[in-house]
């Protein structure tokens, strides 16, 4: 699996909680060991997944992520490279050995059509979360971080995952396992009445919408992000439309215009990227709470089943008791869990928008400043506001370092179609009445407010790079615009 | 062209004004009298079809000094719809070819982001304003207010149409028309006027594609902000399931609709920004028109010119007894009578031609001396209101920036105060 070497390399933004790691990778020697990882407060373990790699291999490519593991109870390799595959074995195997539990639930596999982008950033990504959060629900759950499985999967060397970790007899044996307690029942559907037990009737319903609220807030939170990153493709357009209109027309006016173009430019720039992690996180946590209304589904049927009274002895009802104990202390740990988890996401929704309309309004009030200046003040005053202003530090505070989708599909699409053309007279806009100097001086200013959206949007960490074509050069980009 | 019919005083007061200053120091009609146009309503067509409809605007005329004799009576009130105001606009157009007229607003919905076309309810008052601003603006220009074809569409009810067609005004306008498509080419340009028209166009074009990305924007805007209702919906739902995170849910809830509430108030503000810019992308039209009728004028100079020149050669050929087909086949065959008849009537009609040509070049230092005055006193009023109009927008954008950043703060907070 890790035996081929490596050669296509897929490049991401990744970021975890508490610093920036950097985004190549390059070789498998030479990956960086990035955020040393911390162990929560009152955990004995931390679990990261990251650096996804596409490896080559004889019979088929594949991505491989990167899990790192640090552990008080069992020594670990530094890191250790997964793929998909892995990962799913890991669950079946934690099904099969915890039947009354449900284990957290995988990522899903590729659709049909998913096929044909599998390796691409966002779907990498997304999945890169969705393992990582995957893995970590399984270190913090009381029962499963002591699984066995759970230790082979972390601690194995790659070369030897596949003799340890594929081992038939002890699946069988599971599987058989799994099935005596359960398999008997749920052949047999009950007739007669279903038994409602009223503390998991009430939990299993709570699941339910819990599932449902959770599906539909990542549905709007996606659609929230892509109208931002459709509106920030727009205020580009403005941005270019102003600019243009601010070579034209001259002093005050031009002033005017050119200021318009740098708050649109600024609110364009707060918009670029759209975060992934609720991608991963929300359709997750929906499909987990899913599993336990399943597994509550089952202790209804085995109730069912002892009640029905055909095969009412003991040891059914040690099954019954011993599920429902397991369902109760495991509803009551994962509730809290996933409350904070919804609330983290929620944090993160908002912390984004609050910065998105940060930037956006200090981009209009600069904006705002500069129009109402007075053109033979505007060059000293801008050097002055442009160095208060946009200096890097303080937008390295506002940005929360939050994993980030470069969508680099939509952000090339800055069609200069639907712009009508400007008629190429530079010359005739050089007799207009004003007079040069006040010219030049609107030209500086938008000199100076292009280079400072240049230090604005280098440290906001949106990785655009088209957009950092689009400041470099400013009489470049004027002559973008008169195309034909 | 422009002297022969100036029914007004005004117009025949242009060797007076000389500058700028000049102009701006005249009197208006705008200091005498009030014009508000105050309500609009729905008539039927002739037909009988129920949907034919067309809307009339109510211009009330308020004179506010006392002694002010020009206007008939006190206080008036007409109604006019949409067409008698284009009637008046193009006779200005055609009646003051050297001032930049001040135009309606749009005819057809331009740079919509939704649905709605002529019969909206909001679009009829944004009209409304629209042609209110048309009349405040021809009232505050001192060349045009005192026409008295304008001052009767003020306040004449009867035969207004009748009178304005009878002039023939409105086949000239339709001559002017079609005349001002054409693209004139000089010999000679003039190359303030060549700029002059350029700037417009540009300014045109710009103007264009600011409006086009604000809509785009709007449009874009408008249905993300009502995306936020379906967040709070959804909140208010999950906080009815949930025990600790309930309170916390539903406040947020509220904030997420007054996002999606707060769009609306933008949006028509917004479109009153945007109706400023058309009225100055249709005014860089009108500047064109004056370049252009600039250019007629010129061409016609020019025309006269090439006239004089060819009688003038004319009359040389017939004077060295060379005019004609057969003095050219046969050499000179005119007895020397008959070429100085020829020729002493050529020198008549070079006389005449020469004449003709004096006054039209007279007329094009006129126009040309006006024109400039014109454009000038134009652009100092388009500077100062589009840079208001600019700076208009962006503190509506910081509006809207506060508002939304205010309601996601308080979002964060209640977020944060879940257990």
């Amino acid at each position: 699996m890790a035996s081929e070497s490596s050669s296509a390399v897929l490049d991401l933004n990744d970021a975890d909680a508490t610093d920036t790691e950097a985004p190549s990778v390059m070789d498998l020697d030479e990956v960086p060991d990035g955020a040393p990882l911390i162990m929560e407060h009152g955990y004995d373990i931390a679990v990261k997944v990251d650096a996804p790699m596409k490896q080559l291999s004889t019979l088929e490519t594949f991505v491989t992520y990167r899990v790192r593991c640090v552990c008080a109870r069992w020594s670990t390799p530094p890191h250790v490279r997964r793929r998909y595959n892995h990962f799913k074995l890991l669950h079946k195997r934690l099904a099969a050995a915890h039947p009354l539990l449900a284990p957290p639930p995988l990522p899903p596999l590729h659709s049909a059509r998913q096929q044909l982008d599998r390796y691409s950033p966002s779907f990498v990504a997304v999945r890169c979360l969705a393992l990582h959060s995957f893995l970590d629900r399984i270190a913090k759950h009381p029962i499963l971080t002591h699984s066995e499985d759970f230790r082979l999967f972390l601690t194995t060397p790659d070369e030897e995952l596949e003799k340890v970790f594929k081992s038939e007899n002890t699946a069988l044996s599971l599987w058989g396992l799994s099935n005596a307690l359960y398999g008997s029942s749920e052949s047999k559907p009950t007739n007669g009445a279903r038994v409602k037990d009223p503390e998991f009737t009430s939990a299993a319903d709570y699941l339910q919408s819990l599932q449902q609220k959770l599906t539909t807030l990542c549905s709007l939170t996606t659609k929230l992000y892509k109208g931002s990153v459709s509106l920030s493709t727009e205020y580009m357009s403005m941005r270019r439309a102003c600019d243009a209109w601010a070579v034209q027309a001259g002093g005050r006016l031009g002033g005017a215009a050119g200021a318009c173009g740098a708050g649109a430019g600024a609110a364009a720039a707060a918009r670029a990227a759209a975060p992934l992690r609720h991608r991963a996180a929300l359709p997750a946590l929906a499909a987990y709470a899913h599993a336990h209304a399943d597994k509550i589904r089952a202790r209804d049927a085995l109730h069912a089943a002892y009640v029905s009274g055909n095969n009412a002895t003991d040891e059914v009802h040690n099954r019954l008791e011993q599920a429902s104990e397991a369902l109760r202390s495991e509803l009551s740990d994962w509730i809290p869990k996933t409350h904070a988890e919804i609330k983290s996401l929620l944090l993160d929704l908002a912390d984004r928008q609050v910065n998105i309309h940060t930037q956006t309004l200090m981009g209009w009030e600069h904006a705002l400043k500069l129009s109402t200046e007075d053109p033979s003040q505007m060059f000293k005053t801008v050097s002055k506001t442009a160095v208060q202003n946009l200096s890097p530090s303080k937008y390295r505070t506002i940005t929360s370092p939050i994993e980030t989708e470069n969508d680099i599909d939509d952000t090339d699409n800055y069609s200069d179609s639907d712009i009508q053309d400007v008629p190429k007279d530079t010359d005739g806009s050089k007799d207009h009445i004003q007079s040069d100097q006040i010219e030049n001086n609107a030209n500086n200013v938008q000199d100076s407010v292009q280079n400072g959206d240049y230090t604005k949007s280098d440290s906001i960490k949106e990785d655009s790079s088209k957009s950092d074509s689009k400041f470099s050069d400013p009489l470049r980009e004027f002559s973008e615009v008169d195309l034909s | 062209m422009s002297a022969e019919n100036s029914p007004n005083n005004s117009l025949s007061n242009i060797n007076k004004i000389e500058t700028v200053e000049d102009l701006e120091k005249e009197d208006t009609l705008i200091k005498h009298v009030d014009i508000t146009i105050v309500e609009s309503e729905k008539r039927a067509n002739g037909t009988l079809h129920v949907r034919d409809h067309h809307t009339v605007y109510l211009i009330d005329l308020k004179v506010t000094d006392p002694d002010y004799k020009l206007v008939q009576t006190k206080i008036s009130t007409i109604w006019r719809r949409y067409t008698d105001f284009e009637n008046i606009h193009d006779y200005l157009l055609q009646a003051a070819p050297f001032v930049v007229i001040p135009p309606l607003p749009e005819k057809r919905v331009l740079y919509a982001w939704r649905k709605s076309d002529t019969t909206d309810p909001e679009f009829i008052e944004r009209r409304r304003a629209g042609l209110e601003n048309f009349l405040l603006r021809v009232a505050s220009h001192p060349r045009l207010c005192f026409d008295s074809h304008f001052i009767n569409f003020l306040q004449r009810e009867h035969n207004w149409k009748d009178w304005i067609m009878d002039n023939g005004y409105l086949l000239q306008a339709e001559n002017k028309l079609k005349s001002l498509s054409v693209s004139i080419r000089l010999k000679k340009p003039d190359p303030e006027i060549e700029s002059i028209k350029n700037y417009g166009r540009q300014l045109e074009a710009n103007l264009g594609n600011f409006l086009y990305t604000r809509s785009k924007i709007m449009e874009k805007n408008y249905a993300l902000c009502k995306l936020h209702a379906n967040y709070g919906k959804l909140f208010s739902e999950w906080s009815v399931i949930e025990k600790e995170m309930g309170d916390g849910l539903q406040k947020a809830g509220h904030y997420f609709d007054s996002i999606a509430d707060s769009i609306e108030s933008v949006a028509e503000d917004e479109e009153q920004l945007a109706d400023q810019l058309k009225e100055y992308m249709f005014y860089a039209a009108a500047l064109q028109h004056v370049c252009v009728n600039h250019e007629s004028i010129q061409r016609d100079l020019e025309y006269a010119n090439e006239v004089l020149n060819n009688r003038m050669a004319e009359r040389e050929r017939a004077a060295a007894g060379k005019s004609g087909l057969m003095s050219r086949l046969f050499g000179s065959t005119d007895p020397d009578i008959v070429r100085d008849t020829n020729t002493r009537a050529l020198d008549a009609r070079i006389i005449e031609d020469r004449q003709f040509m004096e006054r039209r070049a007279k007329d094009l230092v006129l126009y040309s001396k006006i024109a400039k005055v014109e454009i000038e006193y134009f652009q100092k009023q388009k500077d100062k209101d589009l840079h208001e109009s600019l700076v208009g927008f962006i503190n509506l954008q910081i509006k809207a920036a506060k508002k939304n950043l205010h309601a996601w703060t308080q979002i964060k907070e209640c977020l944060q105060n879940m257990p």
